[in-house]
């Protein structure tokens, strides 16, 4: 499954590789990936298509890791990467630095730094949670990050409804684009480099846990009882998590739903299994992302749309036919 | 120390609720258990029974004194350490998300490491001991509040380890399933139980030492012979017990029958 899964987003990197205002055939693909780069396909390919359909993918990935950690974790399969108001904090951020016109990789620094900030909160608030030595009052720390972190991101939508309402006129689309998920600045190959190396090492810390967290989802108090040390591994996944998310957000803006459905669907094909459902939801997620990021910038060319709506009319589809079909 | 403790609780104090709203259930609990022995713990609701095996099975710690594992403090030893000592089941299990009865006993597994080669049999024993062997490849979202408890109680005894303790182990069981949830729990030679009830002739049928608990801070406990008697339970539960004897199925039987103080909630014999 996993190996059909990594076949796939392949495949979806290799479409996004081909296809776009200029179509590239394959063999011209295959040749700049080679080391090839005598034209401008060649230039087109290697310094604007890959390292997008690569961001797009580690975007994907992160955000799919993060909902199913997430929902393994606070035991509620209405989880997603949003819902503990990490994103909603690095979106403050970038917003205000959209809105007083920085740079792309001021605005992406903002944005890391907000991630960052918001998980300190997160974590300061809802310490009784996360620290309980107690793990039978800790059968509820699940709810109690679950509830701050929902504040939090209250919080931060109120935040964000009040920059767009005071944002400049000419600032606004870019802003409102950014919040629904963009990839537009996602072209640079040091960038995309660093998401996948983070992808790699995050998901890797993650499969770790996996056994520990299967036995997680059957309640923290049973999970102890059988020899897991809970809190260690809730601390460990909730920073796994935020940092996923925050990594992904910085690098593409809030694109929604992914991190919410991939888990869902792979839950539904490969079982509830965290040592598989963490790689297959990620393999999954990213080759969704690299798929609806395509599509975003070529369907209605030269207009580019918000990946983030890509995701939604793809992801929810296909969640619906599984509910109604399984 | 005796060397056939299983474990014991040194000047133990259990509190539920904070500063002025603060009750005691459990003062000075001076109880020593010995391998192989079955307690019950009886008391009215709120008396604190499913706090005293909460703190045994150190998900709850103690406001005062020592519980100790064969002599070792319980708040010493590693989360991996308890799990090789004593397992609990809980009223109240999470199923988020579907899985089949087979997977979740096989959680109890986690302590023995990837390559456990005992797994499979182990837990398939767990299940038949509990009359569901025939849901194995069922969804644990799927089962009864009965056989979802007898799904936890096999998960317990998958964990095998020397000290099983159980809140409420029957509390969701049929007339058949509470005797065999019962046999299965007196089966194991040598495991040390500890349960609570609430039915006094389950406990009769169960046990053979008891820990009363008025959850007002005072507690005892000893012989069932001596502490399962009508009189004793007529002053726990505030109403009142008497011994009815005559012809069982294996000649004379014994239980204990509650008499209502009020003569207009009789039940019409």
């Amino acid at each position: 499954m996993l190996v059909v899964l990594a076949a796939a987003g392949v495949a979806s990197v290799a479409l996004s590789l081909m296809v776009g205002s200029v179509a590239v055939p394959w063999s011209e693909v295959i040749g700049a990936l080679r080391g090839d780069r005598g034209d401008a396909l060649a230039a087109i390919v290697l310094d604007l298509r890959l390292p997008r359909a690569l961001s797009a993918f580690a975007v994907g990935a992160l955000l799919a890791l993060a909902g199913a950690l997430l929902q393994a974790l606070l035991r509620n399969p209405l989880a997603d990467p949003y819902v503990l108001g990490i994103s909603g904090g690095a979106s403050v951020a970038a917003l205000i630095t959209l809105a007083a016109g920085a740079t792309l990789w001021v605005m992406q620094l903002a944005s890391a730094a907000g991630a960052l900030l918001t998980l300190m909160l997160l974590v300061l608030l809802a310490r009784r949670s996360l620290f309980s030595r107690d793990v039978l009052a800790g059968d509820d720390a699940a709810s109690g990050v679950l509830l701050t972190g929902v504040m939090i991101a209250a919080l931060t939508a109120a935040l964000l409804s009040l920059l767009l309402a005071l944002a400049p006129e000419g600032r606004l689309r870019s802003m409102v684009f950014w919040l629904l998920g963009d990839l537009a600045g996602a072209t640079d190959k040091a960038t995309a480099a660093i998401a996948l190396v983070l992808l790699g090492v995050l998901l890797a810390l993650a499969c770790l846990f996996a056994r520990r967290l299967n036995l997680i989802l059957r309640g923290d108090v049973a999970a102890f009882t059988q020899g897991v040390d809970v809190e260690r591994v809730r601390r460990v996944l909730v920073l796994v998590a935020a940092l996923a998310t925050g990594c992904a957000v910085t690098l593409a803006g809030a694109v929604g739903f992914v991190g919410f459905v991939a888990p869902h669907i792979m839950r539904r094909l490969v079982g509830n299994d965290q040592r598989l459902l963490l790689p297959a939801a990620a393999l999954f997620g990213g080759a969704l992302v690299v798929l609806a990021d395509t599509i975003a910038r070529t369907a209605a060319a030269p207009l580019q749309l918000p990946v983030g709506v890509l995701t939604a009319l793809l992801g929810v589809p296909v969640f619906l036919w599984l509910l109604q079909h399984r | 120390m005796s060397t056939t403790a299983s474990f014991s609780c040194v000047n133990v104090s259990l509190h539920v609720g904070r500063q002025t709203r603060r009750r005691v259930l459990v003062h000075a609990l001076q109880w020593e258990v010995s391998a192989g022995e079955r307690w019950v713990v009886l008391g009215p609701n709120g008396a604190g029974k499913s706090t005293v095996l909460a703190a045994l099975a150190g998900v709850r710690r103690t406001e005062e004194g020592n519980i100790l594992y064969s002599g070792a403090p319980l708040a010493a030893l590693d989360v991996t350490a308890q799990a090789t000592r004593r397992a609990l089941v809980t009223d109240r299990w999470h199923d988020p998300f579907s899985a089949s009865v087979m997977q979740t006993v096989l959680t109890a597994r986690y302590r023995f490491g990837v390559d456990d080669g005992a797994a499979a049999a182990v837990a398939s024993d767990a299940l038949s001991l509990l009359d569901c062997a025939h849901l194995a490849g069922a969804d644990v979202r799927t089962l009864s509040r009965g056989e979802r408890q007898r799904v936890a109680i096999a998960t317990a005894l998958a964990q095998d380890t020397p000290v099983l303790l159980l809140d409420e182990p029957i509390a969701h069981q049929d007339p058949r399933h509470q005797a065999l949830v019962l046999d299965a729990l007196r089966a194991a030679p040598g495991r040390t139980v500890v349960a609570s009830l609430h039915d006094v002739n389950a406990a009769l049928r169960f046990a053979t030492h008891a820990l009363l608990l008025t959850g007002r801070g005072e507690w005892s406990a000893g012989p069932a012979s001596e502490f399962l008697t009508a009189q004793r339970m007529s002053a726990l539960f505030e109403t009142r017990f008497v011994v009815w004897s005559g012809p069982g199925p294996a000649g004379s039987a014994q239980v204990l029958v509650q008499q209502s103080t009020d003569a207009r909630h009789s039940p019409p014999l």
